[in-house]
């Protein structure tokens, strides 16, 4: 999905949480969006999502201005916040059920495509059990397998790598947002962890006090880092605290 | 018919395949037993459940029959009060599961269309309210056994005043979601609005007379109103049975106030996202197009997903009434009017109408503590007429005292905790200053007009000649039930007379000028009566009372039309 966001604006109260951000993701792209605390970053998220509107500026999804109330285009994309509701009186299985049928994609091969990632997601067991049971990074797991069997144009996910969920459960997500970006899926995730955002990211969007402080590719940022250890980390604190 | 929201194929399939791949793994063989024992368990709790309520609800009416000290009427009063004690929690459970379950959480972030939600979420509720048709059929099947003819005839009428009240309620429910003949709308409203009373009291003044003396004293401490039963049970010692409608207003304005309670703090902000954005729309001047962008993707969603601007703005006033219903009266008389609010206008009216402190708490406690204070003089005035006008007149002291700094607070300050009432707002595109301004300023209008009120009628009540002070008892009752409506009609009137949505207003206008004129008509004949009956100072009394009474709507748009929609019109021409 190509995602253009032009001069988008959000405050809450006297709070500027984004001020006048614009870029673009092209399909296919991995985007993690990095910034310190209350920086912006799940604003953006449930902006893209349309779980918050804009105060100015508009979201542009293949070229159509995003609407929330437009449900084909929501259909297109899914959020997960860092701690993602699900139906909590359900089981694993009809949470599951119920995004898939939302999104078109309880089809023909379904249940071998659930049944592959309830087992490399260690889910298994638990199939049956009710959401309220679950621990956060077993919820977290389950919204993951739901959103990766959707399989939308469009993967939203706020602080992925800090949802409590096990190596395992990371690991598998590093194997599927590769994999997704693949198929030409587009991926924005916050993250606090530069590393990590390295090796997941073609793209790193950094935002500071609600302004777009870079957006560009791993490589031009690590260009413009000096070299040796901790050199990204310095060039992450310095973009941050530049002057808008 | 609603598209299921799970695929029960699917789910079926991979259930059983779940269970044989975890048989394959010897450490995972009582997690596949498990699998199906869960799904058998949850059925059994599901019957457990329903057949405990229902004997339950035996034992409660087999209780009551073998109870010798209970007459007859006091075994219909009984019904009735397990009747109406049912229906409350049924109200309450579908409350919850519409407007209140953590599943709304999940449904924002999901492409569903609204009335699929809504349309399972009510269905959940009723399932979840079994509780309640369980204690009646229990309370039905009881007394098919034990009941005479006569007994059953009694739980016909019962039943058939409740069939008559939720068919009313139904059809005004419906009539006002697709807003055909507005003025037989009103005439429906206006019927539940005034028939509410008599299908409350009648049974309880029935339950009051047989069963309260014997056990109002342990219900009054078990029940969640019981203060306002012993209130009752004190009034019937008192009063002689035929003014125990006196009360009736004071039932009236307890339920009211229950119908009031912000117990919709999480509701519809997310059900009404759409709606909310709609409002940003509007804010950026961007709404024309709405309609046309809402459309659903051609030949993709089918119903469960696709929505369109029309269809979904019916929706989110079903939504609305839904609400109504399940709340009350004048959260339905509110949510009706709600109907004819645009969007934006709707917002805001939800906003100060149920989320800030300022108005909905020092309201209902206000109108609470009156209800209290007048009733106990009444009652305590039948015996010593000196002490009832002494407690009316502290009455309205307390609450003047009690209540006016809350008005007072944002006024000073400049604050209001709207925010931290409905953090979900924070979420939406809405001015959260503007909301802030409207709150205080809302409070601050009615509080005006409230208090003045308050006091010069206490003290107009209390300097009454003893023999007056029964038809002032009956007078004050009435005029403190009209409070309400005045409010509706009169917020109406302060927000119908600035906007541009003549067409929209036009209905809720002539209302508003009716009420008006009927409050004039009302508090003159309500004047002359007074001369008649009563010394100078009671007249001067009840004449300021009205024309506080009268001043109301011009207050409110004193108070709001100009700062408001100057607000409104600000944003516009920031955004632009």
């Amino acid at each position: 999905m190509h995602i253009q966001l032009q001069s988008v604006t959000k405050r809450y109260g006297s709070v500027r949480a984004l001020d006048a951000v614009s870029f673009e993701i092209l399909p296919g792209q991995v985007v993690a969006v990095l910034g310190q605390n209350g920086a912006g970053k799940t604003t953006l998220l449930r902006i893209l999502a349309g779980v918050a509107g804009t105060d100015r500026g508009e979201i542009l999804y293949d070229g159509e201005p995003f609407r929330r109330e437009n449900l084909g285009q929501r259909t297109r994309l899914r959020f997960l916040p860092d701690f993602p509701p699900l139906f909590p009186g359900e089981t694993v299985l009809r949470n599951i059920g119920i995004v898939l049928r939302l999104y078109d994609a309880d089809g023909a091969g379904a249940e071998e495509r659930i049944l592959a990632l309830l087992e490399e997601f260690d889910l298994l067991p638990f199939a049956e059990a009710s959401a309220h049971t679950l621990s956060r990074g077993q919820a977290y797991k389950v919204a993951l397998v739901s959103l990766i069997a959707a399989d939308p144009e469009l993967w939203l996910l706020d602080e992925p790598l800090a949802s409590g969920m096990d190596p395992l459960g990371i690991s598998a997500f590093r194997r599927h947002v590769k994999a997704a970006a693949g198929r030409g899926r587009t991926i924005l995730f916050s993250t606090q962890l530069l590393d990590t955002a390295e090796r997941i990211a073609d793209r790193v969007a950094l935002i500071s006090r609600g302004a777009l402080r870079a957006f560009e590719t791993v490589a031009s940022l690590r260009e413009r880092a000096t070299a040796g250890e901790g050199a990204l980390d310095a060039l992450f604190l310095r973009l941050r605290d530049e002057a808008p | 018919m609603t598209p299921a929201i799970h695929n029960a194929t699917l789910e079926k399939d991979l259930r059983e395949r779940i269970g044989r791949r975890l048989l394959d793994l010897p450490d995972q063989r009582s997690e596949a037993r498990a699998v199906g024992r869960n799904a058998r368990s949850r059925k059994l709790r599901r019957f457990l459940s329903g057949a405990l309520l229902l004997g339950l609800g035996c034992a409660l009416v087999y209780f009551v029959q073998v109870t010798p000290s209970l007459q007859p009427s006091g075994r219909l009063g009984t019904l009735c009060f397990l009747s109406l004690w049912s229906t409350i929690l049924w109200r309450g459970v579908l409350c919850r599961h519409l407007f209140q379950s953590p599943d709304l959480l999940a449904w924002a972030l999901l492409p569903a269309n609204p009335q699929v939600v809504l349309d399972r979420q009510l269905r959940r509720g009723l399932n979840g309210s079994l509780a309640a048709h369980g204690i009646l059929l229990g309370v039905g099947l009881t007394l098919g056994l034990a009941w005479s003819f006569s007994g059953w005839g009694a739980v016909v009428g019962v039943v058939l005043a409740a069939l008559f009240w939720v068919t009313l309620r139904s059809s005004a429910l419906l009539m006002t979601v697709w807003r055909v003949l507005a003025p037989l709308e009103l005439f429906v409203w206006a019927t539940l609005w005034f028939s509410l009373p008599i299908f409350y009291i009648a049974p309880l003044r029935l339950l009051f007379v047989g069963f309260m003396n014997e056990y109002g004293d342990i219900l009054s401490y078990v029940l969640p109103f019981g203060w306002i039963l012993r209130a009752f049970e004190a009034a019937q010692r008192a009063l002689p049975p035929e003014n125990l409608l006196l009360l009736l207003p004071v039932f009236a304005l307890f339920m009211i106030s229950r119908g009031l309670l912000p117990r919709l703090k999480s509701r519809l902000v997310i059900l009404e996202a759409p709606l909310l954005s709609h409002a940003g729309a509007t804010q950026e001047g961007a709404r024309p197009d709405a309609g046309a962008s809402s459309a659903p993707a051609e030949g993709t969603q089918d119903s469960l997903t696709s929505s369109s601007s029309p269809e979904a703005e019916r929706i989110r006033s079903r939504a609305f009434l839904y609400a109504a219903w399940a709340q009350g009266p004048l959260s339905a008389l509110d949510k009706a009017w709600l109907a004819w609010l645009s969007p934006r206008q709707r917002l805001l009216v939800e906003c100060f109408l149920w989320a800030p402190p300022g108005l909905a708490r020092v309201w209902i406690s206000a109108a609470k503590t009156l209800s209290i204070g007048f009733a106990l003089g009444a009652v305590l005035g039948q015996r010593d007429q000196g002490v009832g006008r002494w407690t009316w007149v502290l009455t309205a002291a307390y609450v003047t005292l009690r209540t006016f700094p809350e008005f007072l607070g944002p006024l000073l300050t400049s604050r209001s905790s709207v925010g931290a009432e409905m953090p979900q707002l924070i979420l939406q595109p809405v001015a959260l200053r503007e909301l802030q301004g409207l709150t205080w300023k809302f409070s601050w209008a009615l509080g005006a007009s409230l208090m003045p009120l308050v006091l010069l009628y206490g003290l107009g009540v209390g300097c009454l000649s003893p023999d007056a002070l029964a038809l002032h008892t009956t007078q004050a009752f009435k005029w403190v039930t009209f409070l309400p409506l005045a409010h509706q009609f009169s917020l109406l009137a302060a927000v119908s007379g600035t906007t541009n949505d003549t067409e929209r207003f036009r209905f809720s206008w002539f209302v508003a000028i009716c009420l008006i004129i009927g409050l004039l008509l009302g508090g003159l004949g309500f004047v002359l009566r007074a001369t008649i009956y009563t010394d100078f100072w009671s007249w001067v009394s009840v004449a300021v009372v009205w024309m506080f009474w009268g001043a109301i709507p011009w207050v409110y748009r004193k108070a709001f039309d100009r700062r408001w929609f100057d607000c409104c019109r600000k944003d516009r021409a920031s955004s632009a």
